[in-house]
Formats: C-alpha cells, sequence, structure tokens
C-alpha cells in the first residue's frame, strides 16, 4: 500500500518543512469507492432541487416573512454547529491519513474524536429545536419554518447515517489496532468522503437559513 | 499524534473556522456570505475529500454542483433588491 501511494508536491514540500506526515493518494484515483460518490453525488442533486424550491419558489415571493423568520434562529447556536462540524471532519481526515500511514491506533482515536464531535453536533441541534418548539416556532408556523425543519430534519438523518459509516470505520481500524485485519483504506475513505459531504452540505444550510439576509 | 495535527488539512481547518467567523459578521452582504460558503465547500470538498487528487470529471462535477447553487443563490437575492 505505501508504494502505491506518493506524496503530492505540497504535502512534500509540508513535509520538508516538518509540517507533519502527510500521505497523498495517487492522482487520477477516486477517493473511497465509485459507489459511494454515486450516493453522494445523488444526495447533491436532492439537495440542490431542496435549495431551488426554498430560494426561487417561497422565499422570494415571501422576503418580509422569511426575514423576520430569520431573526429568530440562534446565530451563535449555528455557528457553534458549524465548529463542531469542521473539527469533526478535520479528525475523520487526519485519520484517514494516519491509517494510511499505518499509524491505526492515533486513527481510531483520531475518528473516535470525530464522533463524538458529530453527537454534539446531533445534541445541540435538539437543543435548538426545543428552545424554537417552546419558543412557539413549529413546522406548522409559517413557509420559513417548514423550510427550516425540513432542511435540518434531513441534514440530520445525514448525520446519522454518518455516524453509523464513522462507527463501521473506528470497528475496522479497532480490529487492526487488535492485529485481527489490515484495514481497508478504500472502506476509511468512503466513509469519510460521507462525512465530508454532511460537512459541506451543512455549510450551505447554515449560510442559506441563518447568515443570508 | 502532533505530526497529524500539523498537516495540511489543519491548515484548511484553520481556514474554515476563520471564513466561518467572517461570515457570521457578514449579514448585511448576501452575496458575500454565500461566495465564502462556496468557498468553504470547495475547501471540504478539495482537500478533505480529497477531490484535487480525482480525476477530472470528479473534480468538474463538485465545481460545477458549486457553480450551480451559487448562481441559484446568488439570483435569488439580487432578484429581491
Amino acid at each position: 500500500m505505501a508504494n502505491r501511494l506518493r506524496k503530492n508536491p505540497r504535502g512534500a514540500a509540508f513535509e520538508r518543512f516538518g509540517l507533519g506526515c502527510h500521505v497523498a493518494r495517487p492522482r487520477n484515483s477516486v477517493p473511497g469507492e465509485i459507489d459511494i460518490w454515486v450516493f453522494v453525488i445523488g444526495d447533491m442533486l436532492i439537495f440542490s432541487a431542496y435549495f431551488a424550491v426554498y430560494l426561487l419558489l417561497d422565499r422570494a415571493p415571501n422576503q418580509a416573512l422569511f426575514l423576520e423568520s430569520q431573526r429568530q434562529l440562534s446565530q451563535p447556536l449555528g455557528t457553534a454547529n458549524t465548529l463542531i462540524l469542521l473539527t469533526s471532519s478535520l479528525f475523520v481526515a487526519l485519520s484517514v491519513q494516519a491509517a494510511r500511514a499505518g499509524d491505526v491506533r492515533t486513527a481510531a482515536r483520531f475518528v473516535g474524536f470525530g464522533g463524538a464531535l458529530g453527537v454534539g453536533f446531533l445534541v445541540l441541534k435538539s437543543y435548538e429545536w426545543y428552545a424554537k418548539v417552546r419558543a412557539g416556532y413549529v413546522i406548522t408556523s409559517n413557509a420559513f419554518f417548514m423550510h427550516y425543519y425540513m432542511l435540518t430534519s434531513l441534514h440530520v438523518a445525514h448525520v446519522l447515517v454518518g455516524l453509523v459509516f464513522l462507527i463501521v470505520i473506528w470497528r475496522e481500524l479497532r480490529g487492526a489496532v487488535e492485529g485481527v485485519h489490515v484495514p481497508r483504506i478504500a472502506l476509511l475513505e468512503a466513509g469519510g468522503v460521507y462525512w465530508h459531504m454532511v460537512d459541506f452540505l451543512w455549510i450551505l444550510i447554515f449560510s442559506l437559513l441563518y447568515l443570508v439576509r | 499524534m502532533a505530526g497529524y495535527i500539523r498537516s495540511p488539512a489543519t491548515f484548511a481547518w484553520a481556514f474554515l473556522v476563520l471564513a466561518t467567523l467572517v461570515s457570521s459578521r457578514l449579514a448585511a452582504a448576501p452575496v458575500l456570505v454565500l461566495l465564502i460558503a462556496v468557498t468553504k465547500c470547495r475547501v471540504v470538498m478539495r482537500s478533505y475529500m480529497e477531490v484535487r487528487f480525482a480525476p477530472a470529471w470528479l473534480q468538474l462535477t463538485c465545481d460545477a454542483w458549486l457553480a450551480l447553487n451559487f448562481a441559484m443563490a446568488s439570483s435569488s437575492y439580487w432578484l429581491a433588491l
């Protein structure tokens, strides 16, 4: 495996300056498996279709209502959740790098941190929903809150599936730590690709629902 | 562990955190917020998902998706002005 991988020039530069072990993948190869990309691109298209409905069909003709409703969302909570998910993604990316370098114990630890932060995202999101419902903003309140609950619920469903992926990766790495088998790097990459998709979808949802006014 | 933390992925993370904090202060500039969001997504795709090492068709698909969403979102806000 080590021979198949090569360091890219930028990674080599980072190593030359002592900036850590960076093992990159070979060029012109699909990260993970092609199957996961079919799934990811399908999800991207589904979310795009939803964004189109939100932006062009419902938001455009109801600017005042959407602006007023957006002000009821907690921007600090949304920002905190974004930072949590970005950090979680970093740990998962580092986990894949550690596994490639053969350091499966560190890789398992990193994916554990990533998963724990994913759970933290769900806890904070649940609190946010609870606070909104307590304040009287429910899915039937208006068109904005219908989209808010629909989009965030759809995203939470993806976070849950992503957490299952992370558990599978963690088990794979634990098996490698115990010497049961060699970790399947393509499986780790595929799980990572899915988890990072959850991350970038949230970046867009956060911008559209919480930030852009 | 410290060696991994000083990897390019961590530099990407620092950029993403900074961009998030900056964009949360720019609510009055919707197109700029959207541009930052799309840039963040591209960094996640190219750095964490390693799309920069992927075949051209996959890189183009990701960039086209980001361009589509940016065009859709920014046009809806321009129309509202």
